[in-house]
């Protein structure tokens, strides 16, 4: 609980013991005349400035309780729902409790009052005044007759005859007066009252009006006595007219009697008077306690609503932390009771939606670092990878199977065979195999396929295993490829090269015995032989040695294709090799139109010189012989710059107009021993895709689309990091 | 020496007349009220609900840059009562108990209103080139009345008995 709550709770409640308190007090005050008058006004005013005090707590309760409702603060709807509940349950009984005190109340001070009481009340007064009347009557007379005693008694007498008279006639005192009051005379019983007791100037108007005067009076103490005044006879006309005033006491019963009279119909009168001050006396008090009961209910209303409203709402917040992804809320248990086993449960829950989050997190970390390993072997892996699910699209796909397919990473994407398939024709072998093998369901598979494109074969070994859920159902299939072109190429070529070695080895040893022997039996027997035999013999032994100097040119040829390349990269620019070359052709009389078209500015390349050229001088010589085959004679040279995959490639073309490539050797024209020539060791292509592969390049033959003939594409890796790595990598 | 002021104009209750005089280095005051009762207290009154009148006087100290302080204060305190069985009211001087009766309200009234040689203060509480003043008021004490008329007395016009402060310089 925060301070200013507890210190405004601690208030109220020491407001609510004072005011009980003095609700209590102001309830005893009204069993006690006494204490009623004595602290009725002030327990009046303390309880109503408790109650300023109840309502101004009810008032800051009610701002606040607005304000959260303007601020949607949770928990502030179920508060006023409470408080008003609270209230209702608690104020109604209060007003019907109330209504029907009101009610006795009226109907009891109602009751108090009776006409019959009243009227007895009035007429014992009267009878009373009668009473005194016949008494006070008979004193009048008693007066009047000392009055005319005293009318003729002379001044010098006065002092001793007014004693005596006073005491004869039984007054307490005895006073003889001027008409406007001053003493002339007097006696009294009180010796130490030295001042008798003179009528006022109403007795004194009145004896001027008329001739006497009598009347019940109290003097100086509370004693009831009959006063009786009178005029004396006038005798002596220059005399002051007198008056003589007699205080007669009243018997010591009949003043208790009158006293009690009185005293009774004062008390009724007063009470009387007082009954509808009394009753709003009473209904003051009860309005206060039903106030006090009321502001106290609605306040604690508001202290228990709040109080109940307090746990539901920090569950509330700890739910929406919770919903935002803060775990670490942890709320304060209330109490003992089924709100606090709530909010310890969801303390517990909070807990262990802590764990299973760590947990979560943990298998997740792992897993990332699973995939992140996966992912770093699998695109480090010469093998192509790729997962496909069950559904026949791609899952995962590593960099070296787009790579072997020559395909971007990215044409993978939600895709599945199907459309791949469509897409790139020239893979069609390629998936239209695995697809076959996941249709017929093999766990375990193995296939070796060859692509064609135009660049030549590609080979490639799939293997393929289906993966199973823990329920042993299909999840989907792994496929692991990897190229085996190289691997089949460097072994056919070993066995060429171990095969033309051999081949150069066994034949050429004897051929230059076959030379030096036709050369001999030329020699030495022309010109001995007739000249008919001689000619024969020049004829065959001619034809011996060409055929020699023939097979020594085709075992050289096997010769060099067997020896271990020997290089000496240096920086190359293309364009003079190309031009040295059909220099060569351009000096022969053989009728060829040679065209050239050569970017300016090609890069350079890095390769060797000699061997380069021999790829020029092959293909220049295959392109004229082509051309030899047909009317056109026409040759075209082409070197341009590309950009193939963000790597400047150069791009050479030499374009003939001959018969083309025969179907039947478009996939081996680049093997020994293929060639569609009358002449030739076959050997020509093979050493240029050699020479080219050497050089990281690629060659490929291909028909022409607008015209007869056919077309070498050469491309050579040409910018300079792929001259540095080639460098290095022939270093 | 005297010192003697006149109010004409009328109200319910107000002060007549004051009269401050000096006898033997001693201050007395003469003085005429005008106090009726209302019509509710007059009921009240014969009713049998006792009224207390109460006579204030104030000697103050005139200040400069304070309030005047309140030198010397006097309280007379008439209670008022009626006598059903006499039919008379009675007067009862609270501060001497000294009791007199009278056969009509008017008669009792009076003997309240008119205010005969109250001793006041001596003269030697003065002091020298000061400025003092004499005030005066009467008026019903509504804290005399029973309690359960109280509350109601406070706030109603027909129990609001009181005169004005009146006021007169003191003459040295």
């Amino acid at each position: 609980m925060k301070k200013g709550s507890k210190i405004i709770l601690i208030i109220g409640l020491c407001l609510f013991v004072f005011m009980l308190a003095s609700l209590l007090m102001m309830s005893q005050t009204l069993q006690n005349p006494e204490l009623f008058d004595r602290y009725y006004s002030s327990l009046l005013i303390f309880n109503a400035l408790g109650l300023i005090t109840l309502v101004g707590l009810i008032l800051i309760n009610l701002k606040r309780l607005i304000r959260q409702l303007k601020n949607h603060v949770i928990g502030s709807r179920m508060t006023v729902r409470m408080v008003m509940i609270f209230s209702l349950l608690s104020v109604t009984p209060v007003l019907i409790v109330y209504s029907f005190s009101l009610d006795f109340l009226h109907r009891g001070i109602d009751s108090w009052f009776d006409l019959r009481v009243e009227q007895a009340l009035d007429d014992s007064l009267e009878l009373s005044r009668l009473a005194l009347d016949v008494r006070m009557r008979e004193l009048l007379n008693t007066t009047e007759k000392v009055a005319e005693e005293l009318s003729e008694t002379t001044d010098a007498e006065l002092p001793f005859d007014i004693d005596n008279i006073r005491e004869r006639i039984n007054a307490n005192e005895l006073t003889l007066l001027t008409k406007k009051g001053g003493i002339i005379a007097s006696s009294s019983t009180d010796i130490k009252n030295l001042v008798p007791d003179a009528p006022d100037e109403t007795i004194l108007l009145q004896l001027s009006q008329s001739n006497s005067y009598i009347g019940l009076d109290v003097i100086k103490n509370t004693e009831l006595l009959i006063r009786s005044a009178v005029n004396l006879p006038t005798v002596d006309l220059d005399k002051e007219a007198r008056i003589v005033q007699a205080l007669y006491p009243m018997s010591e019963r009949i003043n208790q009697l009158t006293k009690n009279v009185q005293s009774a119909y004062i008390e009724y009168k007063e009470l009387s008077y007082l009954r509808e001050q009394l009753k709003v006396s009473f209904i003051i008090i009860l309005t206060l306690v039903l106030l006090f009961s009321v502001f106290s209910a609605v306040w604690a209303a508001f202290y228990s609503a709040r109080k109940l409203a307090a746990p539901v709402k920090d569950l509330a917040e700890g739910t929406r932390a919770i919903a935002d992804g803060d775990y670490s809320t942890r709320l304060t248990v209330p109490s003992n009771d089924e709100l606090g086993f709530l909010v310890a449960s969801f303390n517990d829950m909070t807990d262990k939606i802590s764990q299973a989050r760590d947990t979560a997190k943990q298998s997740q970390h792992e897993a990332e670092s699973q995939r992140t390993y996966l992912e770093t072997v699998l695109s480090r892996l010469s093998s192509g990878v790729m997962v496909i699910n069950k559904e026949g699209y791609f899952e995962k796909v590593n960099i070296s199977a787009a790579q072997i397919l020559q395909l971007d990473i990215e044409a993978f994407e939600h895709k599945n065979i199907l459309s791949l398939t469509e897409k790139h024709p020239n893979l069609s072998d390629f998936f239209e195999c695995i697809s076959i093998n996941i249709e017929e369901r093999l766990d375990d598979w193995r296939e070796q396929i060859t692509l064609t494109d135009k660049t030549g074969n590609q080979n490639l070994i799939i293997n393929g295993a289906t993966l199973t859920e823990s329920d042993g159902s299909i999840s989907g299939h792994v496929i692991v490829f990897d190229e085996i072109t190289a691997l089949i190429k460097g072994q056919r070529d070993a066995a060429w090269s171990e095969m033309a070695r051999r081949l150069a080895h066994e034949i050429k040893n004897p051929l230059t015995p076959i030379q030096l022997a036709a050369e001999r039996l030329r020699h030495k027997y022309l010109t001995k032989m007739d000249p008919a035999d001689a000619d024969m013999l020049d004829r065959m032994t001619t034809t011996i040695i060409q055929q020699v100097e023939t097979m020594k040119d085709m075992v050289n040829d096997f010769s060099d294709y067997a020896r271990s390349p020997e290089y000496s990269p240096e920086e190359i620019k293309i364009e003079h090799l190309i031009q040295q070359g059909l220099d060569l052709f351009t000096t022969t009389e053989d009728g060829n139109k040679i065209e050239t078209e050569i970017e300016a500015n090609l890069p350079t390349i890095l390769g060797d010189e000699k061997k380069l050229r021999q790829v020029f001088n092959n293909l220049l010589t295959n392109a004229i012989d082509a051309n030899s085959t047909s009317d056109d004679n026409s040759l075209k040279v082409s070197a341009k710059k590309l950009n193939v995959d963000g790597i400047d490639m150069l791009e050479i073309r030499i374009i003939d107009s001959g018969l083309g490539i025969d179907a039947s050797v478009t996939n081996n024209l680049f093997e020994p021993y293929i060639t569609s020539k009358q002449k030739g060791t076959g050997l020509g292509l093979a050493i240029v895709k050699k020479i080219i592969d050497e050089h990281s390049g690629k060659v490929w033959l291909e028909n022409n689309k607008d015209q007869n003939g056919a077309c070498a594409v050469i491309l050579f890796p040409a910018n300079n990091s792929y001259n540095q790595n080639l460098k290095s990598d022939i270093a | 020496m005297l010192c003697a002021t006149n109010l004409s104009f009328a109200k319910t209750i107000d002060i007549e007349s004051t009269q401050s005089y000096i006898e033997d280095e001693t201050y007395y005051l003469d003085s005429l009220f005008n106090f009726s009762l209302t019509e509710e207290a007059d009921k009240a009154l014969r009713h049998g609900i006792p009224l207390e009148i109460h006579i204030h006087y104030q000697l103050r100290l005139k200040r400069e840059w304070l309030w005047d302080k309140t030198v010397s204060e006097k309280k007379l305190i008439y209670r008022l009562e009626h006598r059903p069985l006499t039919k008379n009211f009675l007067t009862i001087n609270l501060n001497t108990g000294l009791r007199r009766s009278y056969n009509n309200l008017v008669a009792a009234l009076s003997h309240i209103n008119s205010i005969s040689r109250m001793k006041l203060f001596d003269q030697n509480i003065l002091r020298r080139n000061k400025t003092y003043t004499s005030r005066i008021k009467t008026f019903l004490d509504i804290g005399s009345l029973p309690s359960p008329m109280r509350p109601q007395a406070y706030f109603s016009s027909h129990w609001d008995m009181a005169s004005e402060w009146h006021e007169w310089e003191v003459v040295q």
